[in-house]
């Protein structure tokens, strides 16, 4: 059996047949090739599969396919324009946050979404939510790096 | 060196008549962001390997050695000198041992 849904998926409408039980990373990966997110625990403890659904992060080892009926997802594929990296991409290249790079797609996602909901976040806010997100090889100290340098850049909002 | 911190402090692996009992990470804790040193600086000793392809030199886990005898040491000494041979220094570990070098019942 199968269910029919409507979604976007990096800003391209689709259709597709999915089964009830397919997760979404399943999903991304299987059907569609979009290999970018990653399995690390599949008990969503690790960030690895993190991907944006309508702006927040989820992580989409957990998430059923059959519940982004009607809703915008963003995954690590849809960040860069052609060749022009998204500015959290650049950041992460230029400060070499990663080491094997299994975890940097969730790394980046949250990343994204810490910066959409807090330009500007304090170490302590940045430690706090990235910790969701397991880096084996213990990349930390650069992944702080390459997020504080993207809050310098980021200029305050109106009003904030 | 943040992987071993985590085989000082958190991470082991649990069994149960041979059946890992700790096979996930809602069990099995490596290191988060939250655990990282505030203050955290590695210097790279550069030294030739001539044997390696292009004399490239595998420098992944070589940290891994120094982190567990570093912390081990520091406890021992907050501890006024108890040591501990047994990895990772889990906290109801470090307290039972305390306990009993002083006679105290667990």
């Amino acid at each position: 059996m199968k269910i029919e849904i409507r979604t976007v998926i990096n800003g391209r409408e689709m259709e597709a047949a999915v089964k009830p039980n397919q997760t979404l990373l399943e999903f991304l990966r299987d059907d569609l090739s979009l290999r970018g997110s990653v399995e690390g625990c599949g008990v969503g403890v690790c960030g690895s599969c993190t991907v944006l659904v309508e702006g927040r992060p989820v992580s989409s080892c957990l998430m059923l396919a059959t519940n982004i009926e009607g809703k915008q997802v963003t995954t690590i594929e849809g960040l860069a324009v052609g060749d022009e990296l998204d500015p959290v991409q650049q950041a992460f290249l230029e400060h070499q946050a990663f080491q094997c790079g299994y975890c940097t797609p969730g790394m980046i996602m949250a990343t994204k979404a810490l910066l959409s909901s807090n330009p500007r976040p304090t170490e302590e806010e940045v430690r706090d939510y990235l910790s969701g997100n397991i880096c084996r090889c213990g990349t930390y100290a650069e992944v702080l790096a390459a997020v504080k340098s993207l809050s310098e850049k980021t200029t305050p909002l109106p009003g904030s | 060196m943040i992987m071993s911190l985590g085989s000082a402090l958190f991470e082991e692996m649990v069994f149960d008549n041979g059946q890992p009992i700790n096979s996930t990470f809602l069990e099995y804790m490596p290191p988060s962001m939250e655990d990282h040193p505030q203050k955290f600086r590695s210097l790279l000793v550069e030294t030739p390997h001539p044997e390696g392809p292009f004399g490239a030199k595998g420098v992944g886990e070589a940290g891994l050695g120094p982190v567990e005898p570093a912390i081990g040491n520091a406890v021992a000494n907050a501890l006024g000198g108890i040591r501990f041979k047994d990895l990772p220094l889990r906290p109801d570990r470090v307290l039972a041992e305390v306990r009993s070098v002083r006679g105290e019942e667990a």
